[in-house]
């Protein structure tokens, strides 16, 4: 390996050390530094860092949890909580936008089933924002009083990113379907693809961004012990409705397939792309962050009782 | 027969290079990743090595030792050292019955 790629991998190394859990890097980021001066790594070395991170997530270890305080543990499932609701709302709000035809709704009057599954998202998507308003908002606005107070520029870009981040999404898309060419039915695949793969990649890193900064703030934010276990008991209550929203999405897409078969045939979705295929990367990914949320709030009453 | 390595799913074919590593001679994570290398070919990535090392360390089949500076080097225990051993005579035993069938059955020269 040349000496810049030995530079470029030792860099990109210990950038993705950052994707490990905190418990794990107490524990394990001076000798996995060590490594990384010793034997950069190359595309493989990085993509098993990946993977290695992806894991230590999905199974942590009790002996690293014993490190890590109970008070920082709950605060990594909160954030992850957060996390998990924005992506549920991406897919939420993509949902919305793919049955706003008026053939969905027509649909829904002559399907029972498919108007109680529409009923239970919404009622999901209200108790997970009351939630998320009950237990993050105070946050929120802690983070917000401690940027100014300190004069804390990392965590105002933290704050910010979010919001740039959709604002930049919203401005893609809306620049994409404004370029597209006049159509009488749908889109010509070429156009789908030069411009779909653009707006997959802008859509994903909104996504990343908008998931990865509330455990990122909260680590910055170290809140009271009260205003975390608010958070807790919000986060337990978003991952029911998160659980709630992805059930009834489940319900909706497969009764529509079976009942009403060519409306999922249908091009509704953005510059003319296949309702079956957004469905379907709408309810992976609902059901993805649903579970992980899950998972994140069944750690929180031990984090709860071990915190006092 | 199930051995205790078994229980690591995707991280028990590391988890054999790592303790056999080990069986030689306490290591840290780099002399484990060139002696692995000389020993069977393979090149483990950072996130694999310590992947393995978390859960062996959680299953009691290492122990990680005083650092040296910012390396910490391990050794395998006296559980590592039984599990590693059924694994080992396990993967012994198919290896013999396959060579021999193979040769029975006029597959290998």
């Amino acid at each position: 390996m040349s000496a810049r790629r030995r530079t470029i991998g030792r860099a990109a190394g210990r950038l993705l050390l950052n994707a490990y859990p905190e418990a794990w890097r107490e524990r394990y980021r001076e000798e996995m530094l060590a490594l990384l001066d010793d034997d950069p790594p190359g595309v493989r070395g990085l993509a098993s860092l990946l993977v290695g991170a992806a894991d230590a997530h999905l199974r942590p270890q009790a002996s690293w949890s014993e490190r890590a305080s109970a008070l920082a543990r709950m605060r990594l499932s909160v954030g992850a909580i957060f996390a998990c609701w924005i992506a549920v709302s991406l897919a939420g709000v993509g949902f919305q936008r793919t049955i706003e035809d008026e053939r969905f709704l027509t649909a829904a009057h002559r399907h029972i089933l498919l108007a109680g599954a529409e009923d239970a998202i919404v009622a999901g998507a209200l108790i997970g924002a009351l939630a998320v308003a009950w237990g993050g908002l105070p946050l929120l606005w802690r983070a917000v009083r401690l940027a100014v107070a300190r004069r804390d520029r990392r965590l105002a870009r933290l704050l910010a990113l979010p919001p740039l981040a959709v604002a930049g999404f919203v401005g893609v898309s809306r620049l994409l379907v404004a370029l597209a060419p006049a159509r009488h039915g749908a889109f010509p695949a070429t156009f789908v693809l030069a411009a779909g793969a653009p707006w997959l990649v802008c859509a994903i890193a909104c996504a990343a961004v908008c998931a990865l900064t509330p455990p990122a703030v909260l680590r910055r934010v170290l809140p009271s012990r009260a205003e975390l276990r608010r958070a807790s008991a919000a986060g337990v209550v978003l991952s029911l409705a998160m659980c709630l929203v992805t059930g009834a999405l489940l319900v909706y897409v497969l009764v529509l397939c079976l009942q009403a078969p060519a409306l999922s045939a249908t091009t509704t979705g953005p510059l003319g792309t296949s309702t079956a295929v957004l469905l379907a990367a709408q309810c992976l990914l609902a059901t993805s962050a649903a579970a992980l949320a899950l998972r994140s709030a069944v750690r929180i009453p031990s984090s709860r009782s071990a915190s006092g | 027969m199930k051995t205790k390595l078994d229980d690591l799913g995707r991280w028990s074919d590391p988890s054999v290079l790592v303790l056999s590593s080990l069986a030689g001679g306490e290591k840290h994570g780099y002399a484990m990743v060139s002696d692995i290398h000389e020993m069977a070919g393979v090149h483990l990535g950072p996130g694999t090595l310590y992947g393995a090392l978390a859960r062996l360390e959680e299953q009691g089949l290492i122990a990680a030792l005083p650092a040296e500076g910012r390396r910490h080097p391990y050794r395998i225990t006296a559980a590592g050292a039984s599990a590693l051993r059924e694994q080992l005579q396990t993967i012994a035993a198919v290896a013999d019955t396959g060579l021999s069938r193979l040769r029975a059955s006029g597959g290998l020269a």
